[in-house]
């Protein structure tokens, strides 16, 4: 008789009682340290997935271990009608690095985009005459929520959801002449990504995010840049937009905020911080439990110098993947910056060749089927660079 | 240059990354270890 692995019967109790909404990989994760992840059966794999580029200082960290165990035990939840410390503490140490001047907390990353949606529409009712319309970017993804679905430039996410909230004009990524011919008087910003991370890690021209800046200058439109992904030094800048030399108005933040505690935050500028007591609110957001990791996971960010270690491990693992590209012709092209990097393939075998790093040690994730993507946590070492990058050597000459 | 001389420059270059990597991820080992043992201590 056939015996089921500790892996496969986990999985058949989850298809009894779970919602069928995630195609999981067959790994049942039980601990993980650092960059590495076991599962329940003892295999051990290099962790270049980082919980979706959440997992900053990697797995169990100890600084936000001992948050978590001070805080829990200190104080977890009081609701928003009452002050709390550490939310007040995150949010001035995220506005005096960055150039926002007030902060809303949230849950995730759809939820801070959900904020910042209704940032526009309330600045478009008091200070452009009612304007509403967002313009937003073919392949972008900014959350699963129905105001974001509608906002996100997949049509495969907003199909089975239809009809979608009204307002929404979509445009080509790095085309400012289409971004300004979409314009219309009741257009009241522009939401994009810096980086496009979840559709396929597609880079901005240099001159694009200056010109969309520009644009709105002379339109007088708000600028919203979801740095959900990008934002908190996965690029090698504590903020992506730095990367250009501008600044949005409106800023979204989430996944690498508390390394994988769940948070979110919209940062917004003095003139677009318009919500009053009774336009926005959550329950969960801005917990003094999150917060205090929160800010224990920015803390020793800055005290690390991380994000320094990002750019040069993402210059060096960008130059690895390079230099594998230059012998392996599957490899149409390695793009990104920091460590959120992307490796074009030349034929639709993505999702072969995750499976098959998978085998070998390595999780990843496919973004398309020729496009894989690798966001490991912030404090990757040269040595697992060195591995993951042979086992995708080892995988693509096997072919 | 010479194909050979920027092949030189780019080796360098990114044994100079790797380095710089490593120099990270050993200070990096070097203060978990502490934090550890202190933690430690602390019980």
């Amino acid at each position: 008789m056939e015996t089921k692995t500790a892996a496969a019967s986990w999985a058949e109790r989850e298809s009894r009682a779970l919602m069928y909404t995630y195609r999981r990989y067959p790994i049942v994760a039980e601990r993980g340290e650092g960059c590495r992840l076991w599962d329940v059966e003892g295999k051990v794999y290099l962790d270049f997935l980082g919980g979706l580029a959440v997992d900053s200082l990697g797995h169990a960290p100890r600084v936000v271990v001992e948050a978590v165990q001070k805080q829990a035990a200190t104080l977890i939840q009081t609701s928003n009608l009452i002050y709390t410390l550490p939310q007040i503490e995150l949010a001035e140490f995220l506005v005096e690095r960055s150039g926002f001047d007030r902060v809303f907390f949230c849950n995730s990353g759809a939820e801070a985009n959900e904020a910042a949606l209704k940032l526009a529409r309330k600045w478009g009712k008091r200070s452009r005459n009612g304007a509403y319309r967002l313009i937003t970017t073919e392949n972008s993804f900014h959350g699963r929520t129905l105001g974001t679905i509608a906002a996100t430039g997949t049509e495969a996410y907003r199909r089975p959801f239809e009809p979608m909230p009204e307002g929404y004009d979509f445009v080509p990524f790095n085309d400012v002449d289409a971004i300004a011919d979409a314009v219309k008087e009741e257009t009241v910003g522009i939401i994009l990504e810096p980086i496009q991370a979840e559709g396929g890690v597609n880079m901005p021209s240099d001159q694009f995010l200056p010109d969309v800046r520009q644009l709105c200058d002379e339109r007088n439109l708000m600028l919203i840049f979801d740095e959900v992904q990008t934002g908190v030094g996965r690029t090698g800048a504590l903020w992506a937009h730095t990367h250009w030399g501008i600044e949005p108005d409106v800023m979204t933040l989430a996944k690498g905020l508390a390394s994988g505690f769940p948070i979110g935050a919209a940062l917004a500028k003095e003139p677009f911080a318009v919500f009053e007591p009774g336009d926005h609110a959550s329950t969960f957001g801005g917990n003094p439990l999150a917060c205090a990791v929160g800010l224990a996971v920015q803390r020793e960010i800055e005290s690390l110098n991380l994000i320094e270690h990002v750019a040069v491990a993402g210059l060096y693992f960008t130059e690895r993947l390079n230099d594998l590209a230059s012998r392996q012709p599957l490899i149409r092209e390695v793009r990104g910056k920091g460590l959120l990097i992307a490796v074009e393939l030349n034929d639709e075998i993505a999702r072969d060749v995750l499976d098959d790093v998978r085998d070998r040690g390595l999780i990843a994730n496919a973004l398309s089927g020729r496009t894989l993507r690798f966001i490991p946590p912030l404090i990757v070492s040269q040595e697992e660079i060195d591995e993951a990058v042979d086992i995708l050597e080892a995988s693509l000459a096997a072919r | 240059m010479s194909d050979e001389m920027v092949a030189a420059l780019k080796k360098a270059a990114v044994a100079a990354l790797a380095a710089g990597v490593t120099m990270f991820f050993q200070e990096y080992t070097r203060q978990q270890e502490r934090s550890s043992r202190l933690a430690s201590a602390r019980r």
